[in-house]
């Protein structure tokens, strides 16, 4: 949810020329998502399977899963994963599934509209992906999430 | 001593890599992948085996993934990088047909094997 904060008609303090160019655009801000704001992302982008997989791997899969050496889920892990969400768009004949692996990272994985796979992996401070169309893999900082989903929208 | 390419091998696949229409495409990433030999303990078996695996009731045995072994290995001879896989024997207490594929496998790999894999269904 976007809040738009009104814009002030005049400015009581008025910064010199060399400051101004550094100060924050008023008018939007965005606050922090919420978990309601989450949650309703999930379920319309993953549907109730990936929403119900998620909530599973966030609060049964503690420390030490496993055979003991399995991780939790990374928490910047899933921040970039919400990030790279909220601007994906996937074929509405696929919807994608949630995998948990070992490190902690969260999978995405589904089909494009020529039925062949697209894979992410949100890792604590990047994210690997394999786009089988065009036999490439690669990784991009998690501070991408949102330009690698439009990307792969396209 | 890796084992002859006419055995075939097995992979547990649990809750976190099997949503119930997918396998996970990283099944196989990684290096010193566990798998099992079918040459040693017959599928029937392995059943039981990998339900030491479990973590009641969240993480169940979903699925087991069969592959030959010289079906994985021209996978990775003929991936755009390739690679001469090995499955080593590794057996433990738990697992006397446990082995091991050494090498690392990366996610586009895993893929191409996890699409070759023979999914068997929990017995009723």
């Amino acid at each position: 949810m976007t809040i738009t904060i009104p814009h002030p008609q005049y400015l009581i303090y008025q910064l010199s020329d060399n400051l101004r160019a550094d100060t924050p655009s008023p008018g939007v801000r965005t606050p922090p998502a919420t978990e309601s704001d989450r949650e309703e992302l999930l379920l319309s982008k993953l549907g109730p399977r990936g929403w119900g997989r998620l909530y599973h791997f966030r609060y049964f899969y503690s420390a030490g899963w496993g055979d003991g050496s399995g991780k939790p889920m990374s928490p910047r892990a899933l921040e970039s994963f919400y990030r790279f969400l909220e601007s994906a768009q996937f074929p509405k004949d696929s919807t994608p599934s949630v995998f948990l692996t070992d490190e902690g990272s969260v999978e995405l994985c589904w089909e494009d509209q020529k039925g062949k796979s697209v894979e992410v992996e949100f890792r604590p401070t990047d994210i690997e992906f394999y786009i089988e169309s065009r036999g490439t893999e690669g990784s991009v900082p998690s501070a991408d999430a949102k330009t690698l989903a439009k990307k792969l929208a396209a | 001593m890796a084992i002859a390419p006419s055995e075939d091998i097995v992979r547990a696949i649990l809750t976190e890599k099997w949503d119930g229409e997918r396998a996970s495409p990283s099944l196989f990433k990684g290096s010193n992948i566990s798998v099992s030999r079918l040459a040693v303990i017959p599928l029937s078996d392995h059943w039981d085996i990998f339900r030491q695996l479990e973590n009641p009731p969240e993480r169940r045995l979903q699925r087991i993934g069969e592959i030959n072994t010289g079906a994985l290995q021209k996978i990775g001879r003929d991936y755009k990088d390739p690679i001469e896989l090995r499955v080593e024997p590794k057996p433990e207490e738990w697992n006397k047909a446990h082995a091991e594929i050494p090498e690392k496998i990366t996610k586009g790999l895993s893929r191409k094997i996890v699409n070759a894999l023979k999914l068997h269904s929990p017995p009723i």
